[in-house]
């Protein structure tokens, strides 16, 4: 109770910042979430997980940004949990395992979140991830016919509480030693960076739009300013503003580096 | 397929910041250094400075928040 108030007195019509801050204690890794206002990052409010995350915050995740002060938690993983929570009223839901897929024992699943967004024609907040499978090798060869395994993709909706399959053939994360997987979410649309399997000459930034529930890619420029490999460069996603920035670290001489700022307006 | 995009700035050369974590009130870029602390970049000055956040992980994240009462509940 006290929590709550604090938040609502401090916060109220300020700017305010949320922190993920992941930190070494005693030899263990543990996630702290922090609520800042002020000029100087002088008000600081610790907030406490949900339930779900209390016993073990190593490493709790924040799918994308807060939308209407309502969260997406989760931890990744085999099976990862995905919590949906709202702090300011200490209100969480655990999201339900998929509905769609049913599998042998013998055949693991492994989800990607991609995103957390809000359909603002349904008043639903939704999910949506592609979910991957992953067996033995053995019994890969032997036993299962693969084409039964072809990822796929499904959304999750609150209202429903419940997951349904999405017949989309969409990009799934860019994947490369520099670059994170960042989503970034804006008026129900949200971005990620993607590289088709079989296109792996270019990225695109994949954008989904949670209304209709359909895709688009804006491709992106691969080399750079000084013919710069895209897979050489940090790579971030961002808002700035009302734009999708793209920020590309890139090493100068004598360990000098330069942040380019590519912006594209939603 | 739509391609638009616009180059905004440059910030550098300069040496390595670390990590770009998030952006918040338009005008600030968040890093974690090589050090674990947390540092910010003014976007239209260009200036760096320290925030007093130590002991981060790269792998952390900023967003600016808007706190509401809307219930996630059936």
């Amino acid at each position: 109770m006290y929590r709550k108030r604090v938040i609502s007195d401090i916060f109220y019509d300020y700017d305010t910042y949320l922190l993920l801050k992941k930190t070494r204690l005693n030899f263990e890794i543990h996630s702290f979430l922090y609520l800042f206002s002020g000029e100087r990052f002088d008000d600081k409010v610790g907030l406490e997980w949900p339930p779900p995350f209390q016993g073990d915050d190593r490493d709790v995740k924040i799918l994308g940004s807060g939308i209407n002060g309502i969260l997406c938690l989760y931890v990744d993983g085999f099976n990862s949990e995905v919590v949906v929570w709202n702090p300011a009223i200490e209100e969480f839901k655990v999201i339900p395992p998929s509905s769609v897929v049913s599998v042998p024992p013998h055949v693991g699943i492994v989800d990607q979140l991609h995103g957390f967004g809000y359909d603002c024609i349904r008043d639903d907040y939704k999910i949506v991830r592609c979910v991957d499978f992953h067996t033995n090798l053995l019994e890969m060869i032997i036993t299962l016919p693969k084409v039964l395994y072809d990822p796929l993709w499904e959304i999750y909706s609150l209202k429903s509480n419940s997951w349904r399959k999405l017949d989309l053939d969409m990009t799934t994360f860019y994947r490369s030693p520099v670059c994170h997987l960042e989503q970034v979410y804006k008026n129900g649309v949200c971005h990620w960076l993607g590289r088709s399997e079989t296109d792996t000459d270019n990225v695109y930034l994949v954008s989904f739009d949670f209304g209709n529930e359909a895709f688009f890619l804006t491709s992106i420029p691969l080399t750079m300013d000084d013919n710069i490999n895209f897979d050489l460069v940090g790579t971030h996603l961002m808002m700035l503003n009302e734009s999708i920035a793209l920020i590309s670290n890139v090493m100068q001489k004598h360990l000098l580096f330069t942040y380019q700022f590519l912006v594209k307006s939603v | 397929m739509k391609e638009s995009w616009t180059k905004l700035f440059i910030i550098g050369p300069l040496p390595y910041l670390g990590r770009p974590i998030g952006i918040c009130k338009n005008k600030d870029i968040f890093f974690v250094k090589e050090d674990e602390e947390l540092a910010k970049c003014d976007l239209s000055t260009h200036t760096i400075q320290e925030v007093g956040i130590k002991r981060m992980f790269s792998r952390s994240q900023i967003a600016s928040y808007k706190e509401s009462l809307i219930s996630i509940a059936e």
